[in-house]
């Protein structure tokens, strides 16, 4: 096994061959060299390491006694560390990543919460996106006091947030507010109104004070229950407006047919056009040209990395589109409009008891408008 | 400081300032002080001057840890040391 040797000086190692090692050796230290760990082999050579400001020395006895020498090597930490001044690769290496750690110091990548209940992170970072905030923004343009408060602004179910960076974490830590209807909606509750048209047959009040009678006709949003009541001394007291209310429900499908119309379609053609960005400045800018007469340009932005550098793609998909102008007689399609019409309110009308069903159709420069009305008993 | 070759030879009462110094330590090492000069090197053997005689050290696998103008120090297995 090799010996590990370590030294602070710049030392070396010399291998010789030649006879009369003993007289230069005796010459050498004459001079004052130190030579240490002399090992001589049965061919005529040898080994010993000496200090580096003796070689010029050593040299010149070694030629005076005509011994060879076989091999030089280099030794100790004053020799690698000069060593390394000459290796450009790995001085540029470590320049490279210093000034990308001093770069990604710089930045946020990573934005956590804590505390969160009710309220989902997605909403929390959507909001801090909409203050400027995102992975890449720079730390020193974030005002930690400043987005608290703004935090607490834009989102009324915080009561409290806090705002710190941890490395390159940007860490939220909520509280959110305890909502208790008893105590938050006190003389804060919303009428009771009536969710699609129709004529009142049956009404069972709960709470509140009643705005509609049994035969009467209402629109969808209507009020029916006022949210108070007047108590015995003639004051009004807020209360949840209950009731339930029977109605014959009109649901409505309302189709709209054109005769004449200019559609604009996708041809299926697409160029895409990648630009990459590093710190917001472009890097690289896609230059093809986009030969369509017509198109939608649809964009995003992709994070090529989110961990180390702050790069980002801005891909632009252009879609080529053509308009088309298409005539087509409303008798041709009538039952098929109709049929839609119909679709639509019984979709409104849902799993409700059907007492009547009707259509109409009306006509005004060109366009048709086709009503369907499905008739059914059901809760307002 | 303790000088310890002092101290070796204030107890037996030799005089301080003596030709040459020679410990051998365990046999597996030899430290010379006042030598004049090396003259033989091998692996089996190592002779070298001092005054008034020649210092001859047998053993295997010696080799020559430090050499310097006043100063030498064997390393191996060190078995016979004479003086001529």
């Amino acid at each position: 096994m090799k010996k590990f040797i370590f030294e602070f000086n710049h030392n070396k190692k010399y291998k010789i061959k030649g006879v009369n090692f003993e007289k230069c050796f005796n010459n050498l230290i004459k001079n004052k060299i130190k030579l240490k760990n002399i090992k001589k082999n049965d061919d005529n050579t040898a080994e010993f390491y000496i200090e580096k400001n003796s070689e010029k020395k050593l040299k010149q006895e070694l030629n005076k006694y005509n011994i060879n020498i076989l091999e030089e090597k280099d030794f100790g930490l004053i020799f690698f560390l000069k060593s390394l001044i000459f290796r450009v690769g790995l001085i540029s290496s470590i320049f490279i990543c210093l000034v990308c750690l001093i770069i990604s110091q710089m930045f946020v990548f990573k934005i956590e919460v804590f505390g969160n209940d009710k309220i989902s992170k997605n909403e929390i970072v959507s909001c801090l996106n909409t203050l400027g905030v995102k992975s890449f923004t720079a730390k020193s343009s974030i005002n930690k006091k400043v987005l608290e408060s703004e935090l607490l602004e834009k989102m009324p179910l915080l009561s409290m947030v806090s705002v710190i960076t941890k490395g390159n974490s940007l860490v939220i830590n909520i509280q959110e507010k305890v909502i208790n209807d008893e105590y938050q909606n006190v003389g804060n509750f919303s009428p009771l109104t009536a969710s699609a048209s129709g004529r009142i047959k049956e009404i069972k009040l709960m709470q509140g004070t009643l705005k509609v009678k049994v035969g009467d006709i209402v629109k969808e949003g209507d009020i029916l229950v006022e949210p108070y009541i007047i108590d015995s001394s003639g004051n009004k007291r807020s209360v949840k407006a209950e009731a339930e209310i029977i109605a014959e429900i009109w649901c409505e499908g309302m189709v709209t047919h054109y005769e004449n119309n200019i559609k604009t379609v996708k041809t299926g053609n697409i160029i895409v056009k990648d630009d990459i960005y590093f710190l917001g400045l472009p890097i690289y800018l896609d230059k093809k040209d986009i030969s369509f007469k017509e198109y939608e340009v649809k964009s995003q932005e992709i994070a090529l990395s989110n961990t180390l550098l702050p790069i980002t793609l801005q891909r632009k998909i252009y879609e080529e589109t053509k308009t088309i102008e298409e005539n087509i007689p409303f008798e041709n399609v009538k039952d098929e409009l109709i049929n839609n019409a119909k679709q639509i309110a019984f979709e409104k009308a849902k799993n409700n008891s059907v007492i009547d069903e009707y259509h109409t159709v009306r006509e005004e420069a060109g366009i048709f408008f086709i009503s369907y009305v499905v008739v059914v008993e059901g809760k307002l | 400081m303790i000088n310890f070759l002092g101290e070796l030879k204030k107890e037996f009462k030799l005089p301080y300032v003596s030709d040459y110094n020679l410990i051998n330590i365990t046999g597996k090492a030899l430290y010379v002080e006042g030598h004049l000069g090396l003259m033989t090197l091998s692996k089996d053997l190592i002779s070298f001057r001092v005054k008034n005689g020649v210092i001859v050290v047998e053993g295997k696998g010696l080799s020559l840890k430090e050499l310097s103008e006043n100063t030498l120090c064997i390393e191996g297995k060190i078995k016979k040391t004479e003086v001529f």
